[in-house]
């Protein structure tokens, strides 16, 4: 089953479902591309927090792959640059704060009154350089915050050891857990 | 060498087979690596390529092991698997134990060059992969060759991380992978981890391309043992900020770093929840 398939499978009947998305590091960019793909065509434009891929590597890759560059804007926490704001994307310096992530979000959900879903990518970029109980808080910070602004949500995270107990946590307030396959 | 590709393999074991395919990647990586800067000729000149392959890898040791013959093309080098031929087979990799009887056969130490093309395709092949998410592998890495070392006997096993990474130190200052090193931490509570290297070739070759090519991974193996040695206290590491390079081999790198404690509090998501957006 591609990944798509899988979220769609379990969230098809949730209106605005937060999904939390495990995914073997083997097939990271394909399982990514097809969420991505699968979240913009159910709910349109969407809003990528990136912490772990340049916001000009990432629209370069999309559009390869078909989609619309108008699709998404980007909150990015990877690029090596001072904080600054394009048209699509804001950039936020690299590896920034969790309570820096959460005013660019929430400034950023308020100015992109079009963004209809939030994709996080990663959850296990944060886990470099912040303790497991503090991403747990955030994530849930984060999902409770779109929730009641009725906006779905993808977590993603790269399977290993090092997430495994952040896993538990964000499963218990995520309304489903995807699990992709392996390389077929 | 050794302790690295143990560290290698043992971090990638969790994705069971899989993992071929970021060690596929990590040797082409590798070869390319090789030509670019002008260690092999180019390829395209297959005959020169494979002599020369076959030159470095015997000098350092790994000679009865390379494929570098097509059957289908005599002279043309076969694709050789870079990462296969360097793995030393006879320490049991996968199942963690490495008897000290077997200490190599080959030589102890290789040529900087090949090093740092593991270095390089290890650290290429996770970022084209998994971006920065790949140092949390990379971490791992400096886990296993921790063990390895210690397991070894090259490290002193200590319960105190001061002398622990002392001793790691010494290690890799003796093994010529710096001619001194000195860290130090700065801030109250401390929030930057100062390194000052003297003569790390790691510094002006594999992490100066790695940055060209925008990655913010960081593969030097001492930090990696160091980080690890680091975690086992919650400290975590975050970005480098500043390096600097000096033409006389001096190097002095700047990270974030975090002690144990919570940095996103029940306060920090009170605040966030009564944002108005």
């Amino acid at each position: 089953m591609s990944v798509r398939e899988l979220i769609d499978k379990q969230t098809s009947r949730i209106e605005n479902p937060v999904v939390l998305l495990s995914v073997n590091p083997v097939v990271y960019q394909e399982g990514i591309m097809s969420a991505i793909k699968y979240f913009s065509e159910r709910f349109g434009m969407g809003l990528y927090i990136t912490l772990n891929k340049p916001c000009a590597f990432l629209q370069g890759a999309f559009e390869k792959d078909g989609l619309a560059p108008g699709n998404l804007v980007y909150l990015d926490s990877i690029t090596n640059t001072p904080e600054r704001r394009t048209e699509s994307c804001h950039y936020l310096g690299r590896m920034r704060e969790l309570t820096d992530l959460c005013i660019a979000l929430a400034n950023m959900i308020s100015e992109e009154k079009e963004v209809k879903f939030v994709f996080v990518d990663s959850v296990s970029t944060l886990l470099i350089y912040n303790d497991s109980k503090s991403v747990a808080r955030f994530c849930h910070s984060v999902t409770e915050k779109l929730r009641s602004m009725g906006l779905p949500a993808a977590l993603v995270l790269v399977e290993m050891e090092e997430g495994k107990d952040v896993v538990a946590q964000l499963a218990q307030f995520c309304d489903a857990y995807v699990k992709t396959g392996e390389l077929k | 060498m050794d302790a690295l590709l143990y560290g290698l393999l043992k971090s990638l074991d969790f994705i069971g087979e899989q993992k071929r395919v970021i060690l596929d990647r990590m040797g082409s990586v590798m070869l390319q690596y090789l030509v670019e800067t002008g260690t092999v000729p180019s390829s395209g000149r297959p005959r020169e390529f494979a002599r020369s392959l076959r030159r470095l890898l015997i000098k350092n040791g790994y000679g009865p092991k390379i494929p570098l013959q097509s059957k289908a093309m005599p002279g043309a080098p076969s694709s050789p698997n870079l990462v296969e031929i360097l793995t030393p087979t006879d320490r049991h990799l996968a199942g963690g134990v490495f008897p000290k009887s077997s200490v190599s056969r080959r030589k102890e130490k290789v040529d900087w060059v090949l090093y740092e093309t593991v270095l390089y395709g290890m650290t290429r092949a996770l970022d084209d992969q998994l971006g920065v998410q790949g140092q949390l592998i990379l971490d791992r890495i400096g886990t296993g060759m921790l063990d390895y070392l210690l397991e070894l006997g090259a490290i002193e096993r200590s319960d105190d991380p001061k002398i622990l990474i002392q001793s790691v130190i010494d290690y890799f200052v003796k093994a010529g992978y710096a001619k001194s090193f000195q860290f130090e931490l700065e801030g109250a509570p401390p929030d930057t981890f100062v390194s000052r290297y003297e003569s790390a070739r790691y510094y002006t070759t594999v992490f100066r391309r790695i940055q060209k090519e925008g990655s913010a991974l960081l593969s030097c193996p001492l930090c990696l043992v160091g980080h690890s040695i680091w975690g086992t206290q919650g400290w975590k590491f975050g970005d480098i900020f500043e390096v600097r390079i000096q033409s006389s081999g001096k190097v002095l790198v700047k990270a974030k770093v975090y002690p144990s404690m919570e940095r996103f509090t029940e306060k920090d998501a009170l605040r966030f929840a009564r944002m108005k957006v």
